[in-house]
């Protein structure tokens, strides 16, 4: 440990194929007290990493021409480095990168291209805390406070999370909010609308299948299958739509726009016909 | 007349003796309609017939059926009392070879 | 198309007719639901929607025809196709049952081949009504019920290990048993900071107590660390 605390910087290391956003970044970041190395290929920046023990990465989901690339690099990273290690990822603004695939394969947190300057630095910060010149991370430094172990049989714990219900179709259920849930995660859900459909005002549960991020504003979202093998079930959701849903998509066999709920209209392929008399 | 086979989807096996049975029923059924001279009840039988007993491989039987019906539906007695034993002939000589 | 867990509902009164399409229906998978008057058809259609309808023009005179008349007025039944089942006799019923929103007809006998390609052809394939819900709409507020593991813990916040990553700044309630000891239960809760990702699916988010005062910290001081981090 260096005895001089001016002397000692953090060390951050990133990976970009661009090399005038490497130069942009490098000169961002001269506003934080810290080392900054830039590299554009895989290889030198993976041995970088693994030598110099950086406090933070950068990682540009966007690499190359081959897809995945950048979500490789975090999984080896991962699996190389272990769990401590803050890795940000760069994703293109209104790009269909998967952040939520880069989450699940470790990724700590993201930004959005053109860089935000002010997000980027504000980010890093919360990740990287610097206390009497050693360099520790958030969650080991509050206000100089160090966390104690609960012993592993009193860790259990509930709480509850607020999301909304953007829509219902007959697959299953598309939550959107604030809050990121993993993939093959279980999930227990109450809604208004659960209860209107199943018929008990309780918690049902559901597996987590898709989940997402959009880029621009953060927000969040999953998808929970129904259990496509509980005829049942399936029937409920069909005929709960049937009563709630808008007909908005066209009937397959007919040229004519679907009925609005309330009304009636003929199947098109048959004739006109005045109606009978009732 | 004499006995004859008809081939019949060894699928409908299980569920044949039940058509016949009911057949049996019809026979019953048609007997007394005649002596009543209820032809609305005999023009039913006839149409279910024409409709049932193609689906259960006779196919002859549904004609049976078919002719049954509109001599029932004119009030042609003498037509229908034919039919009839056509429809009796039938029942009794078939027999069913299942494949 | 593989009819496997779709399901069909038949509404006639004949046996015979009954136990052959049956026989002819579930060999391909479907589930076979039958009612035998037009009244039971409508309740069974509206208690669980089927793929498709297969009605018998004659139901005891008119009472095809009178299913479909109020089958029409029920919300989104153009989702739900009806075939009729006719005889050669039944011309009259036949093409007001069309009128009526009937999609086509199977002639009586009925064939088996004809049968299963009309249903494959009339089945609902595609995209079924959907229900979405406006961002205010009050109804579709979801609650979502997680479980965590609170692994490290200090005077101002704890670690909590769970599927999700919580937003910054969201407002918690966090039920332990081990919290309750430490006279932490009636504390309320805020996550600080972003989830760090830990192990395939898990996050460590940090949930600082809100309001904890000088008692109750110390209780956490003086607490023994048990396993060295």
């Amino acid at each position: 440990m260096l005895k001089n605390n001016t002397n000692f910087k953090p060390l951050i290391i990133s990976l970009d194929d661009d090399v005038d956003f490497n130069a942009l970044l490098t000169k961002v970041l001269t506003k934080l007290d810290v080392e900054t190395l830039t590299f554009t290929t895989v290889e030198p920046f993976k041995k970088m990493v693994e030598n110099k023990k950086p406090a933070l990465v950068i990682v540009d989901l966007n690499l190359g021409d081959k897809f995945g690339e950048g979500l490789k690099v975090i999984a080896d990273l991962r699996q190389k480095i272990g769990d401590e290690l803050p890795i940000l990822v760069l994703t293109k603004r209104a790009g269909k990168e998967d952040v939520s695939a880069a989450f699940e394969l470790g990724a700590s947190d993201y930004l959005t291209k053109p860089l935000d300057d002010i997000l980027l630095l504000a980010k890093i910060r919360q990740f990287i805390k610097i206390s009497q010149g050693k360099v520790v991370q958030a969650k080991e430094e509050t206000g100089g406070l160090s966390y104690k172990q609960i012993p592993s049989h009193q860790q259990d714990a509930y709480f509850h999370l607020g999301m909304r219900i953007q829509e219902i179709n007959e697959f299953g259920i598309k939550i959107t909010g604030q809050h990121f849930f993993s993939r093959g995660t279980p999930i227990k859900i109450k809604s208004p609308l659960l209860y209107d459909l199943f018929g008990e005002d309780r918690h049902y549960s559901f597996i987590v299948h898709q989940n997402w991020l959009e880029n621009e504003t953060g927000k969040a979202g999953a998808f929970l299958e129904f259990d496509a093998s509980n005829e049942d079930l399936m029937a409920k959701v069909r005929t709960w739509l049937l009563q709630r849903g808008k007909s908005e998509l066209v009937k397959l066999n007919s040229t004519a726009p679907a009925a609005s709920s309330a009304g009636q209209t003929q199947a098109n392929n048959a004739k006109p016909v005045t109606k009978p008399k009732a | 007349m004499a006995k004859f086979t008809i081939q019949v989807d060894k699928d409908l096996s299980d569920i044949m003796p039940g058509f016949l049975n009911n057949r049996a029923k019809d026979i019953g059924t048609i007997n007394a309609n005649i002596q009543s001279g209820d032809f609305k009840s005999i023009e039913v039988i006839g149409h279910k017939l024409a409709g049932n007993a193609g689906g259960y491989g006779m196919a002859e039987l549904g004609l049976i059926g078919k002719e049954l019906e509109n001599a029932a539906k004119n009030h042609q007695k003498s037509e229908v009392e034919q039919l009839f034993r056509r429809m009796k002939d039938y029942l009794s000589n078939v027999e069913i070879k299942y494949v | 198309m593989d009819l496997r867990g779709r399901s069909v509902l038949v509404i006639d009164d004949d046996e015979d007719l009954c136990k052959l399409l049956n026989k002819l229906l579930a060999g391909s998978g479907l589930n076979v639901a039958r009612a035998a008057t037009a009244t039971d058809g409508l309740a069974m259609l509206k208690q669980k929607a089927p793929h498709i309808v297969l009605l018998d023009i004659n139901l005891g005179g008119e009472s095809g025809l009178t299913f479909l008349k109020e089958k029409r007025e029920l919300p989104n039944s153009d989702f739900i196709p009806v075939v009729m089942m006719s005889s050669q006799t039944d011309k009259r019923l036949l093409s007001l049952s069309l009128a009526l929103g009937a999609v086509d007809f199977l002639a009586k006998p009925i064939n088996s081949q004809k049968l299963l390609l009309k249903i494959k052809k009339h089945m609902r394939d595609g995209p079924f009504p959907k229900a979405s819900f406006a961002e205010d709409d009050n109804e579709a507020v979801a609650d979502i019920q997680c479980d965590g593991k609170i692994s490290h813990i200090n005077e101002v916040s704890c670690l909590l290990n769970t599927s999700s990553k919580i937003k910054n700044g969201t407002d918690l309630k966090l039920e332990s048993v081990f919290l309750n000891e430490m006279g932490l239960g009636s504390i309320s809760n805020k996550a600080v900071g972003f989830g760090l990702y830990t192990s395939s699916g898990h996050f460590d988010n940090e949930i600082a107590f809100v309001g904890i005062n000088e008692e109750k910290a110390k209780k956490i001081r003086i607490m023994k660390t048990y396993v060295k981090k």
